[in-house]
């Protein structure tokens, strides 16, 4: 292949690339919508990613391992909103305990399974790729781009969504609509949690094909950047995820004629992104009240 | 107020919870046997590893196999530690030191350098095995063990650039012959293996006439196996068929890139591991693997201490000492044992691996390109070649700029190749 | 202090004991549950963790650095998560002026960890770019950058997998003075300079400092520089108090600037509290080497114990509960 042809097939790998962060992405966005911050999407990636292997390879089916990542996930976004809801804890010390936690349990999980430190078995099964323009494209990356407009819409244009942003907003205010914050919380953590999960799972069983240690490798906070890059919008968070995951793809590429400058071409995502983002430049404001505890009066 | 009633009877709840776990705790604690004392003069060794630990699927992990393997054969007791950053070695190094506790001190990997030099002359009655890495100082109580990646490279080299020459007759695909890399950071060991590799791979040129492509990745990362994914399927598109994993965890996904890759159906491609025999992982997609025998070196020093053998200096370990080298059938079956000991092959037995192994290198791995690996081995082992070590990154791109233009000579130190 | 921290303080310091006590119980609940001894085990961690005072100053000064570098821009309501690419620049360029003499290196690399800091305050002042994504970028460009510098200009020549040594180390005390004045001076500043009262002011919220005649862009500006200049400090602490070499993977520096984070979190915002908080942290992560060694827990069964300590003390509201349910006498929230 000549390197237009490269790019052309870099451009279409991209969307698996990008697949863990868009949903990772998209579940943080609800959650931080709805005035709750989770930095913990790193240690859901990892739970889900290990729970996902387990049960793949147990069962061998694939889907049923999609399941259980989405479940442990969506549990540890429970875990996550009880304590940030009603035990009023520090959102972002929980997150962070939470991926100290989740890396040292799967890791142990290894251990105790599997014997090793680092690896656990190939899952050996996956799911069927789609062609689309004699490209492959995995099912799950085409549904995550649906999901991203299904939760834009959800959010803007539906009763529900508005409750929730008004959560986010100024929860005092949805309270006097009617609207029981407490629970728009905890049910925007599970939801963004179960996101994450299927992110995770999609790691394990769609791209690396098993589970290994800190498989995550700091796409969680990649996604947290994305959240703040996309201005809690889902719709621009699906090209914030492909732009970095395309100039990932391409830095690894392009360092192939730059020996001994292989790390200069390794910053090119994140300069990348931090450009587009400085470029254009779209109005992004957080939530007014994230991260702060709603007491009722 | 009655959910804020609620919140706080379970809040009373999981502590009243917690209690009563605590008291449990305590009382499986307490209702344990004491602990068995060890006899007094069993050898102790702890064994103290890279910040990456156990797990790495690299060096970390054959040093662990090589320890636990003297452990059992010489009924010595083996401690392990990790320490989490290159902070932590000195203070580390300088208290086990002082403790005495242990016979034998193992400091697996490069980030040791720098605590042992601070330490080792501080400590005479310690001794000390420094793994993979030198201070360049030969003193009486530190045995260094170095390898010389540049010789498995070279031979890999050749028997990969044979397997791509196989994969064209096979597929019909026309052009160059093309194998590359997925590797990690750009370290002095990786230096070594990239000259040896690209050396193999145009000695292979230079003999047989083939023309020959390679693409060597840094992915700048050990445990990202995503990555490695990603940097693979790059390379797949190139049209590289033949790809030698040095990225530890990164290339995980490297495997996982090929497998695949070979499942769709078009021209086939073929991995290679490094450090211990992966083969196992994929028999038929990944039929041949790098030696680096940190193990054996782990062993080694652990023998001289417990068998009063102990001589200080610098050991650098080739092919021929038996430190580096392609595994053989029989290594591929003892790795093969483990994993299905441990449940990382089911439904499969180390002899169907090894069979599927067998059959896969007869069929990519013809007798004239074994014939050409031994060639070299010969020449290797012979000392009438030797490779050069590069001593700074600018040597290390020179070198591998020489070879690119077909100098195969830039690379050695010692003998030519004509 | 202002008048009834008294009592404040006393119900804070119950807090964190509680939280202490069901961190442990988890982390032993933890060990237990993966078949260890967890009395031993947490006994030897703890022992071993607080006995060599050196080695545990060292490993606390750049994390009570990087700690305040997170929370002074957090109390003008910033979410400096940028603190470890700070350190990245503070380190390397103290190491590249270390032929200039450390009187001048340490501050350089102070003055880099600042610049960082501004550029990301200015995105967000100019452009509008939330400081979470322009951290995160930054941390990974300047980790990438911070190699190459390494292997291009400053590693050593015999031995190839690191840096260049500085040549002035500083002695412990020095490390010491560092560490203990930081915070205070990040105290006095905050509570008693007009700076800092606008920067709280801002970070209480931003209607009450548009009222409060408080210029948002200036106040963002100035404290992400002071967090900068915090953790550039720490970078160049790290190089030349600790490590005095930079090795070519970075494993010397790296996530350092996270667990100032979970300490500076951990310290409850309160900068003098980041002294013992660094040091509780600190004395864990040593301890875990030993209870690897002794007992055969795995680090990362360590990372699970430290893991559950942080987390139980991230709820104080909910020991606040506790105890008002149990009459100790402490204002329920």
């Amino acid at each position: 292949m000549d390197s237009y042809g490269i790019l052309l097939y870099l451009a279409f790998a991209s969307i698996t690339y990008m697949t863990p962060v868009l949903l990772a992405s998209l579940g943080e966005i609800i959650v931080e919508r709805s005035g709750v911050v989770n930095i913990g999407v790193e240690g859901i990636l990892l739970a889900s990613a290990f729970t996902a292997t387990l049960v793949a390879i147990v069962t061998g089916n694939p889907l049923l391992g999609f399941a259980s990542g989405a479940l442990v996930g969506l549990l540890a976004g429970l875990i996550h909103g009880v304590l940030a809801v009603y035990l009023r804890a520090d959102q972002i010390i929980a997150g962070l305990a939470f991926n100290m936690i989740a890396y040292g349990l799967t890791v142990m999980g290894l251990v105790s399974i599997w014997k090793h430190h680092g690896a656990s078995p190939r899952i050996g099964v996956s799911l069927e790729e789609i062609e689309v323009a004699g490209y492959h494209v995995n099912p799950v990356s085409l549904a995550s781009i649906a999901l991203a407009i299904l939760a834009w819409y959800t959010l803007t244009k539906t009763r529900v969504g508005l409750a929730l942003r008004a959560c986010g907003e100024d929860p005092r205010a949805a309270e006097a609509m009617g609207v029981d914050v407490s629970r728009y919380r905890v049910a925007a953590t599970s939801i963004g949690g179960l996101l994450a999960g299927i992110g995770g799972a999609f790691l394990a069983l769609e791209v690396v094909g098993q589970f290994t240690r800190g498989i995550s490798a700091g796409r969680g906070f990649i996604a947290l950047a994305n959240v703040a890059f996309s201005g809690w919008n889902p719709l621009l968070a699906v090209p914030g995820a492909y732009i970095f995951g395309f100039l990932e793809a391409l830095s690894i590429y392009l360092q192939q004629w730059a020996l001994g400058y292989e790390y200069m071409a390794r910053t090119l995502p994140y300069i990348g992104t931090l450009l587009v983002v400085t470029v254009f430049a779209w109005k992004a404001i957080a939530p007014r009240s994230l991260a702060k505890p709603y007491v009722k009066e | 107020m009655p959910r804020k009633a609620v919140s706080r009877s379970v809040v009373i709840a999981a502590i009243v919870v917690l209690a009563l776990i605590l008291v449990g705790a305590f009382i499986y604690v307490y209702g344990r046997a004491p602990q068995t004392q060890t006899p007094a003069r069993q050898v102790k060794v702890a064994v103290l590893f890279d910040v990456g630990g156990e797990g790495d699927l690299s060096f970390n992990d054959m040093a662990a196999l090589g320890a636990k393997r003297a452990a059992s054969d010489f009924g010595v007791k083996v401690d392990y530690t990790t320490p989490r950053s290159l902070a932590d070695m000195v203070p580390l190094l300088e208290r086990l030191s002082r403790e005495g506790g242990y016979d034998l001190l193992v400091l697996v990997g490069f980030l040791w350098t720098d605590a042992l030099n601070k330490t080792a002359d501080k400590f005479p009655q310690q001794k000390y095995a420094l793994i993979d890495a030198s201070t360049g100082i030969a003193r009486p109580n530190v045995v260094e063990i170095l390898f010389r990646e540049q010789e498995v490279g070279a031979l890999i080299g050749v028997i990969a650039t044979g397997m791509a020459r196989e994969l064209q007759r096979e597929s019909g695909e026309t052009g160059p012959l093309r194998v590359g890399s997925v590797a990690g950071m750009s370290i002095p060991p990786l230096w070594r293996f990239h000259i040896g590799y690209l050396f193999g791979a145009k000695y292979f040129e230079a003999k047989t006439g083939a023309k020959v492509e390679f693409y060597w990745t840094y992915t700048g990362k050990f445990d990202d196996p995503a990555l490695g994914y990603s940097a693979a399927n790059t390379l797949l598109a190139q049209g590289v068929r033949v790809l030698y994993g040095l990225a530890g965890l990164t290339h995980v996904g490297m495997f996982n890139a090929v497998i695949e890759w070979n499942k769709k159906g078009g021209p086939r491609a073929l991995a290679i591991g490094q450090d211990a025999s992966q083969e196992w992982y994929s028999p038929r997609d990944i039929p041949v693997s790098g030696a680096k025998r940190v193990d054996v070196a782990v062993y080694t020093a652990v023998e001289m201490v417990v068998k009063g053998t102990w001589r200080g200096g610098i050991q650098v370990l080739g092919i021929a000492e038996g430190g580096v080298g392609v595994w053989d059938l029989d290594g591929v079956r003892y790795f093969a044992e483990i994993a299905v000991k441990t449940g990382h092959l089911k439904g499969v037995t180390a002899d169907d691996v090894v069979k599927a192994v067998d059959e896969t290198r007869k069929k990519y791995v013809k007798d004239d390109v074994w014939k050409l690996a031994k060639e070299l081995e010969d020449m290797i082992k012979r000392g009438e070649i030797a490779f050069k070590d590069p001593r700074s990154p600018e040597e290390y791109e020179s070198i591998v700029k020489e070879l690119e233009k077909g100098n195969l000579n830039a690379a050695l130190a010692k003998g030519r190749i004509s | 202090m202002r008048l009834g921290s008294l009592e404040n303080l006393r119900s804070q310091l119950l807090e964190v004991t509680l939280a202490l006590v069901v961190g442990f119980v988890g982390g032993a609940l933890a060990l237990t549950a993966f078949g260890y001894n967890a009395f031993e085990n947490i006994q030897v961690m703890i022992s071993y963790g607080f006995r060599d005072l050196g080695y545990l100053l060292l490993k606390s000064a750049p994390i009570v650095l990087t700690a305040l570098a997170f929370l002074v821009p957090l109390k003008a309501g910033l979410f400096n998560i940028g603190g470890e690419g700070q350190l990245y620049a503070g380190a390397i360029t103290a190491l590249l002026l270390s032929k200039v003499g450390f009187y001048l290196a340490i501050p350089a690399g102070a003055l880099a960890g600042l610049l960082v800091g501004v550029a990301i305050g200015l995105l967000r002042v100019v452009r509008g770019v939330n400081e979470v994504v322009s951290s995160i970028m930054f941390n990974w460009t300047l980790y990438y950058l911070s190699m190459f510098a390494i292997q291009r200009y400053l590693l050593d020549p015999v031995y190839t997998h690191q840096s260049i040594r500085v040549d002035r180390v500083l002695s412990l005390p020095e490390v010491a003075a560092v560490m203990l004045l930081s915070p205070l001076a990040v105290y006095l500043l905050l509570y008693n300079t007009e700076l800092g009262y606008r920067i709280r002011v801002a970070g209480s919220s931003s209607r009450v400092a548009r009222y409060a005649g408080v210029n948002l862009n200036i106040v963002t500006i100035r404290s992400m520089a002071m967090g900068g200049f915090l953790a550039g400090l720490g970078g160049a602490i790290q190089v030349y108090g600790v490590t005095t070499v930079v090795d070519t993977t970075l494993s010397s520096l790296y996530g350092l600037g996270f667990l100032g984070i979970g300490v500076a979190l951990i310290a409850r915002g309160n900068p003098l509290a980041v002294i013992p908080a660094a040091v509780l942290v600190s004395g864990l992560l040593i301890g875990s080497h030993w209870m690897e060694l002794r007992g055969r827990v795995a680090p990362e069964l360590a990372d699970v114990v430290i893991g559950v300590v942080i987390l139980a003390l991230s709820a104080p509201y909910a020991y606040r509960v506790l105890a008002s349910r149990m009459g100790w006498g402490v204002g329920g929230g």
